[in-house]
């Protein structure tokens, strides 16, 4: 009995004892370290190798490109090289027609073993990625449109860079590249695109996939500790290059330590918060970003930059059941896309009416969207031959001899978001005898089982988008609408197949703009998909910080924060 | 004894070895598509058969699955050289329905083949016939086999989420589980048997009512729940600065040192996390010491014991007890296996890096080699406590030394 009681008491008299101990642990609220959550772990630390969303986090510290869209006027903005080239025209040797740009690195521009970086680095880079052994996949098939590169015999620092003429993104593949040094990855110079037995030197440059810490780049931090799972620490250079131009968002290194803590759980990243252990969180749930706002708004400040991102529900174009126009405007009409915004971002999202980003400068702002309208959906419905015949609410039709019930296969992943998506369609369909049976499986096998083959009705899918000019060929030309292909609806049009090629054919922005119109217009008509919307960012920053966000992912510059204080 | 701990070591092996099949064997039907993951995190679209057909080779998903194989002779020796996950699938819906792989390899490999059709284009051709009897074939593939590979990814197999040893990973994720794990069990058996004990001593008072409905109320809780409360309310001071009692969660940092050293300085961040295992297997320990004693309480030697004029105290500790503890041990080695999957939900939400949320991270990312490890790994420590247990009992019940 005394023992329970003793026991008991050295329990409390421990518990109580435990205050929290903000005084000794380390609060990051001095701008000497910013600390950031991230919602996984990134993985591999390469934009060549593991160019993902969580990755860019943090590589964008660590690795630079020649150029890259600046945050706040998401114009293309100089980073390695002294301007961005204007192109012109010239014909190679071999007689095909090129875009010639002249380029020229910045004098003290360098790698953080203190080599110059030269035009041979950019040469050897985008020869990796073009080499045939190549693992950096996604750039390879963008790169082929580089045709060749002159480096300048008498200064290390200049070249002329030859691209696909009729290429609509030439500029932007020349300059948005990154680099690899060449003296660390191939300093014999050994690199040669024709030979395919080099396997083991590409093999080597691969391996850097899994460097952190051993990372030789040009950007303002280096990776000076890690442990994965738990977080990435990024020290600031001394003695960086980059310091010479403080107006150059990429280049400025304000904080001396940018910590980034894998926390997957958002109510413990949100406690962490709280408590000073975390400066900038993103967070997914609206609902917790506004009790926040409301709660908090003396510990915190609170950003929503729109994500280049957009919600849509997929329609494929090929299912005999939705193959004609009308059935799927009628389908569009079932949704009630502003209530879903409200009900499930707190009215935290833009509506969209079309396939391009609304932040885009061709963005067609004259489509009106397509509002909820249950009875025009049923006048469309009944004209196009779906009729209840049998007086069991579900429209059917004669479709090669065979009655089919208007019953949808919906494919889903699974997720909170796309199931209520569903569910508040459901609503609406039933209305006007549109059943639909939902499919709820994985991402990536909703993708190989369903939508990679066009065996799907409808599907909850998302789109992400740059800041670049976006290129419709793979989404949307006829020639990617076979099963297989990147056209994940099978919409085929051969209007919007010449517009899209006259844009891609273009590398003038004026003259894009007028067709990137009469596609959304085109698109509109036919309505391949349910346009819904895209969805703003949130961001919880310590109100000790200055901070400033933008559209450009990841939605904010950690190097660029300050002390607000010392402001 | 010794006998007995040296025969039950030896057959650890062929146990593990009956795990690691099963698990290999399991693996092949999660439903995931590895090389899709690994394409998406190297943002190459899924659709690029070349770039899937690469990165299906590089990860040794063209092997065979094990030593040998037994199949039906129509089909090929080995199904895994069709890359493309599409077409395998057409291949084998094909097979199963009679058709020989040689006929529907010369019908793939027509420049007129068309995707999706493969079973239809194979009827059209009536110099292909279905078979009706089918007849086994044995295929031996020797040691290039996936499952082999797997067996040797446990030595030396890397993490194809950063490229580290698996191992190691799985060393530093344990370190942190089992900090959490065994000080939950010390304190789960102290507190069970110290209120275990109390309970039957008081059994016919009226608060021993109370405090086995509020034993019963807390186990009734949900783990995951009582955690994210614990978290919300007595982690900040949201709710005023009197319920600020905890540290807040989330490890503290110190770079450069190791594991243990992160483990000992962070030991204030995991009172909390050891609190909510410890509180919600409290009633089931408790209740079942608590039935024991009672139990052995009613035999006679215990009125032979009275009768000599021993008091309670000494009837309880000095007799009662061992026997009671007996069913105790099944318990306790029973909770210290299955606390590691309670640690994966703990572990989740205080951001603990333990091999619980390792283990979720990797299923996720497909990372099979770090979820081989693991599960070797747990499956080592599982069978080691069970071994513990029984010469737990032995100490506990003399008489069964005799027998062993």
């Amino acid at each position: 009995m005394y023992s329970l009681r003793f026991f008991l008491f050295l329990l409390l008299a421990f518990t109580f004892s435990c205050q929290n101990d903000k005084a000794t642990e380390s609060t990051s609220t001095s701008i000497d370290e910013v600390s950031i959550r991230l919602a996984k772990e990134p993985g591999q630390i390469s934009p060549f190798f593991a160019p993902t969303t969580i990755g860019r986090h943090v590589y964008q510290y660590v690795f630079l490109p020649l150029a890259d869209y600046h945050p706040e006027t998401l114009e293309l903005y100089p980073i390695l090289i002294k301007e961005i080239p204007k192109g012109y025209s010239h014909t190679l040797e071999d007689g095909r027609l090129a875009m010639a740009f002249d380029i020229e690195f910045k004098e003290d521009a360098q790698w953080s073993d203190g080599h110059p970086v030269t035009a041979d680095d950019y040469k050897f880079t985008i020869n990796m990625v073009k080499h045939p052994l190549t693992k950096a996949i996604k750039w390879q098939q963008l790169m082929t449109n580089i045709y060749d590169i002159k480096v300048d015999e008498n200064n290390s620092k200049k070249m002329t860079v030859y691209c696909n003429p009729d290429y609509m993104l030439g500029l932007e593949v020349v300059i948005t590249s990154f680099l690899l040094p060449e003296h660390i990855y191939d300093s014999a110079s050994q690199l040669d695109l024709t030979d395919t037995t080099q396997t083991v030197l590409m093999d080597e440059i691969s391996a850097s996939i899994n460097e952190r810490k051993e990372i030789i780049q040009v950007g303002p931090y280096v990776i000076s500790d890690e442990a994965t799972d738990e977080y990435i620490i990024l020290s600031k250079k001394t003695d960086y290059w980059g310091a010479n131009y403080p107006d150059n968002p990429f280049l400025q290194s304000n904080p001396n330590k940018i910590i980034f803590k894998v926390v997957p759980d958002e109510l413990t990243a949100t406690t962490m918060a709280k408590d000073g252990q975390l400066d900038l969180v993103e967070l997914k749930s609206s609902a917790t970003f506004l009790d926040l706002r409301d709660n908090h708004s003396d510990k915190f400040t609170f950003h929503t930059p729109q994500l280049m991102f957009f919600y849509y529900i997929a329609i494929n174009n090929t299912s005999p059941k939705v193959n004609n126009e009308n059935v799927r405007r009628a389908l569009a009409h079932l949704m009630d896309v502003d209530d879903a915004i409200q009900t499930l971002d707190k009215g935290l999202g833009v509506r969209n009416t079309g396939p391009f980003h609304p932040t885009k400068p061709y963005y067609n702002h004259k489509l009106k969207p397509i509002e909820l309208n249950i009875e025009k959906a049923k006048t469309l419905l009944d004209e196009s031959g779906w009729i209840d015949t049998d007086g069991d609410n579900i429209r059917d039709k004669v479709i090669n001899g065979k009655k089919t019930q208007l019953i949808l296969d919906f494919v889903i992943t699974g997720s909170a978001l796309s199931k209520n998506i569903v569910l508040l369609y459901q609503e609406g369909a039933a209305k006007a005898g549109v059943g639909i049976n939902i499919i709820s499986k994985a991402n990536s096998l909703m993708q190989k089982e369903h939508i990679n083959v066009l065996k799907y009705d409808m599907a909850a899918l998302a789109k992400g988008f740059d800041a670049s000019p976006d290129d419709p060929y793979s989404a949307w030309h006829s020639d990617n609408a076979d099963p297989g292909g990147t056209n994940k609806t099978g919409y085929r049009n051969p209007i919007s197949d010449d517009l899209i090629e006259t844009i891609r054919n273009s590398s003038d922005a004026n003259n894009r703009k007028g067709n990137y119109l009469k596609l959304q217009e085109t698109i509109y008509e036919d309505q391949p998909m349910i346009f819904l919307y895209s969805p703003l960012m949130k961001f919880v920053i310590n109100n000790k910080i200055a901070a400033t966000t933008t559209s450009k992912r990841p939605g904010y510059l950690a190097n660029t924060f300050k002390n607000k204080e010392t402001e | 004894m010794k006998r007995y701990v040296i025969k039950r070591l030896l057959i650890i092996i062929p146990t593990l070895w009956i795990i690691s099949v099963i698990a290999f064997t399991l693996s092949k039907f999660v439903p995931q598509d590895q090389v899709s993951i690994l394409l998406e995190k190297r943002g190459v679209d899924n659709s690029s058969d070349v770039a899937y057909a690469n990165v299906y080779k590089d990860l040794g998903l063209d092997k065979p699955n094990f030593y040998f194989a037994i199949v039906p002779s129509h089909y090929p020796d080995n199904i895994n050289i069709i890359t493309h996950p599409v077409t395998k699938s057409e291949v084998l819906t094909a097979l199963k329905s009679g058709y020989h792989y040689n006929d529907i390899s010369e019908t793939i490999n027509n420049s007129n083949y068309i995707k999706l059709r493969l079973t239809e284009q194979l009827g059209g051709n009536k110099n292909f016939e279905k078979l009706r009897v089918w007849t086994p074939k044995l295929v031996w593939h020797g040691k290039d086999n996936q499952y082999h590979n797997w067996i040797i990814s446990f030595f030396n197999g890397v993490s194809i989420v950063d490229g580290k040893s698996a191992l190691v990973k799985v060393g530093k994720g344990l370190q942190w589980t089992l900090s959490i794990t065994l000080i939950d069990l010390i304190l789960s058996i102290i507190l069970a048997i110290i209120i275990g004990k109390y309970l039957v001593i008081n059994q016919h008072k009226k608060r021993v009512r109370w405090i086995s409905q509020l034993l019963y109320f807390i186990y009734s809780i949900p783990l995951f729940w009582m955690a994210t409360m614990f978290v919300i309310y007595l982690t900040t001071d949201d709710y005023g600065s009197f319920t600020n009692i905890f540290p807040s969660v989330g490890m503290n940092i110190y770079p450069g040192k190791s594991t243990l050293y992160q483990i000992i300085h962070n030991a204030h961040k995991l009172i909390l996390p050891i609190l909510c295992l410890t509180i919600h297997s409290l009633a089931y320990s408790t209740r079942f010491m608590r039935r024991s004693l009672i139990d052995e309480l009613q035999k006679p030697y215990i009125s032979t014991a009275y009768s000599k004029g021993l008091t309670s105290d000494q009837v309880i500790n000095k007799h009662a007890f061992r026997n009671a503890m007996m069913p105790m041990i099944t318990i306790f080695v029973t909770a210290a296996a299955n606390a590691f999957a309670g640690s994966l939900l703990l572990e989740v939400i205080f951001s603990i890096p333990g091999i619980g949320r390792l283990l979720l991270n990797s299923i996720y990312q497909a990372d099979w080699n770090v979820v081989f490890c693991i599960v070797v790994v747990i499956a080592c420590v599982t069978t080691v406590i069970y071994l513990i247990g029984d010469i737990l009992y032995t100490l506990a019940q003399p008489k069964l030394r005799y027998d062993a």
